[in-house]
């Protein structure tokens, strides 16, 4: 009984009060939405991140850095440092406990996307997410020198379709000045999109590569069909590949082959396990998500003294209120109980509608930032962090109301009552 | 004694009963999860300290064929739920949680060392993806054993496991 008083006479005051009230409940709304939205962000550049591969036992380039090769070969970014003969390759892929293998050669462009060289067994092989592999959505894959398949990125954002001819230019600059001899590539196949960097991809086949670089005339070998390994035995047959991927018939054989490979002795090769290094990445990255996590926590404290800034300063202006409620026979504590609840009420509301407000938020963000930023948002209902934080702000905005309310219940009758002068 | 006393009394009585077979049912669940060494993977003409790891002499790396390597395993292990301590060493990642992992009974066994010999490694899936913290934390793993067959040159089999859950190591 006592309680539901107290709730409605809050209610009321801060009904009286709407302004100032709304503008406190916004900033603590908003400093909650950006912690909510700080860690799901978090949550999901992880969960994209960590999903660019799976299926993958091994990845083998040139010996550098492990966080080096998984960057280049999987991610696109940066460079090789040097490459894998076309021998070694072979005699890696001819290994007993090797199941399958993707040849990869970086190294060239078209207009700011990069092109990579393999063979079929990439689209076969090839796993992201959860065991999801790629799929066509247009068009089939690559069979001859001069085919390409382009990832959904490539294609949307440059608009190409099926049957449309394309250059590619070495180098990985946006523009190449070389216009000598150019080799134009047929688009046969469109990729689905996949939220990995495959969707910023150029695919073609290894001999595709080769005659781009070749001595002579390129253009005599177009449509020129391509072998199973992706070259044209006899004709264009590359020397080197930049990476390969490699499954294993049993995982028990990861650290056998790695072994083999860490240790071949006629070049320096290197061998690391995806997931490992995945890892080790994320370790290195997961530093500055805790900072930003760090400083969203802080804007929330910040939110907080807003609130009781604002409980602090109305206690002026509300002499008289809380004169009059003493009078009429409230007392001292339920002076106290009143900005008590006044606080949590103000601090519930905004920490709920801060999380209403950040959900639905990203979630008619979802379509902009998948085609911005290519982060796949999924659509998520709030969870147990969401609930952890509206009852933690709404506790410590009942336990920092103590200190007004401590004022209240001190100075409420004798300074309203008494006439100053 | 009025009787409203005894069924206040009779309440209390029951729940300790309710308590005590949960306790005794919980100590049965543990009791029927062997808690495993690296060593009990071995046979038994193995049983032996598993070759220990070469500290990094990154000068020499000998060819990976020139080690002696125990291979046999202790077919009886298939089909039992079993803990083992050992490092996670993560193969597939999946929304950021560890879906398929290799338990190895020594940090690093992914570098510079020689790699654990094929039935000193499990093969572990998690069915509900793990979250792993650090991998040099060591933790426990608790599943069911079965065996994995493969053919090399090396081993005909090693083991595996359906992770059910990891938990802290502590030393």
């Amino acid at each position: 009984m006592r309680g539901r008083v107290l709730v409605s006479l809050a209610v009321r005051s801060l009904a009286n009060r709407r302004l100032t009230a709304g503008l406190t409940v916004l900033s603590v709304a908003v400093s909650v939405a950006l912690l909510i939205g700080v860690d799901r962000l978090r949550a999901e550049a992880r969960a994209s991140f960590t999903s660019t591969i799976s299926g993958a036992d091994l990845i083998v380039g040139a010996r550098s850095g492990p966080i080096n090769l998984l960057l280049y070969s999987v991610f696109r970014i940066g460079d090789a440092t040097n490459n894998i003969s076309w021998t070694s390759y072979g005699e890696i892929a001819a290994r007993p406990e090797v199941a399958w293998t993707i040849p990869i050669s970086l190294g060239d462009a078209h207009r700011g996307f990069r092109v990579l060289g393999t063979d079929t067994g990439y689209f076969a092989h090839y796993r992201f997410g959860r065991e999801r592999s790629l799929e066509f959505a247009e068009g089939e894959v690559f069979t001859r020198v001069n085919d390409a398949v382009l990832g959904a990125d490539v294609a949307s954002a440059l608009g190409y379709a099926v049957g449309d001819r394309i250059i590619v230019s070495h180098g990985i600059g946006d523009v190449s000045f070389e216009q000598h001899d150019e080799l134009p590539f047929l688009v046969t196949g469109i990729l689905r999109r996949t939220g990995t960097p495959v969707d910023r991809t150029v695919h073609v086949t290894l001999a595709g590569i080769e005659a781009i670089h070749a001595d002579d005339d390129p253009r005599r070998y177009a449509g020129q069909t391509v072998d199973a390994t992706g070259a044209v035995a006899g004709a264009l047959e590359p020397e080197a590949i930049t990476a390969c991927i490699v499954g294993l018939k049993s995982r028990l054989m990861v650290f056998g082959l790695q072994r083999f490979i860490n240790g071949y002795e006629r070049e320096p090769l290197m061998a690391i396990v995806p997931g490992v290094t995945l890892q080790q990445l994320w370790e290195l990255v997961g530093v500055a998500e805790t900072a930003l996590l760090g400083v969203s926590a802080f804007v929330i404290a910040a939110g907080l003294v807003g609130l009781l800034t604002t409980l602090l300063t109305s206690l002026a202006e509300r002499r008289r209120e809380m004169a009059v409620l003493r009078s009429m026979g409230a007392g001292p504590g339920m002076v106290f109980g009143l900005l008590i609840a006044e606080a949590v009420i103000l601090a519930g509301i905004a920490a709920v509608a801060g999380v209403t407000a950040i959900h639905a938020g990203m979630f008619a963000a979802r379509p902009f930032v998948l085609e911005r930023f290519g982060l796949y948002l999924a659509p998520g209902l709030p969870g147990w962090f969401d609930g952890t934080v509206v009852v933690v702000v709404t506790f410590a905005a009942g336990l920092i109301a103590a200190l007004p309310a401590w004022r209240a219940y001190r100075f409420s009758l004798a300074d309203g009552l008494s006439i100053r002068t | 004694m009025p009787p409203d006393k005894e069924v206040s009394l009779a309440r209390p009585v029951l729940w300790l009963i309710l308590a005590a077979c949960a306790l005794v049912a919980s100590a049965d669940k543990d009791a029927a999860i062997r808690e495993l060494e690296w060593e009990d993977l071995l046979p038994d003409d193995e049983e032996q300290e598993p070759p220990a790891p070469s500290w990094v002499d990154h000068s020499a790396i000998t060819p990976f064929d020139s080690f002696h390597i125990p291979t046999g395993i202790v077919p009886e292990l298939n089909g039992q739920m079993v803990k083992i301590p050992g490092f996670i060493v993560p193969l597939d990642i999946v929304e950021g949680k560890v879906s398929s992992s290799l338990l190895v009974p020594y940090f690093g066994a992914c570098i510079h060392v020689p790699p654990p010999p094929p039935n000193q490694i499990v093969h572990v899936t998690f069915a509900k993806p793990i979250e792993i913290g650090s991998m040099w934390d060591p933790v426990w793993v608790t599943g069911r054993l079965g065996l994995e067959r493969y053919a090399s040159e090396l081993a005909e089999a090693g083991y595996s496991m359906e992770g059910e859950g990891i938990e802290e190591y502590r030393y």
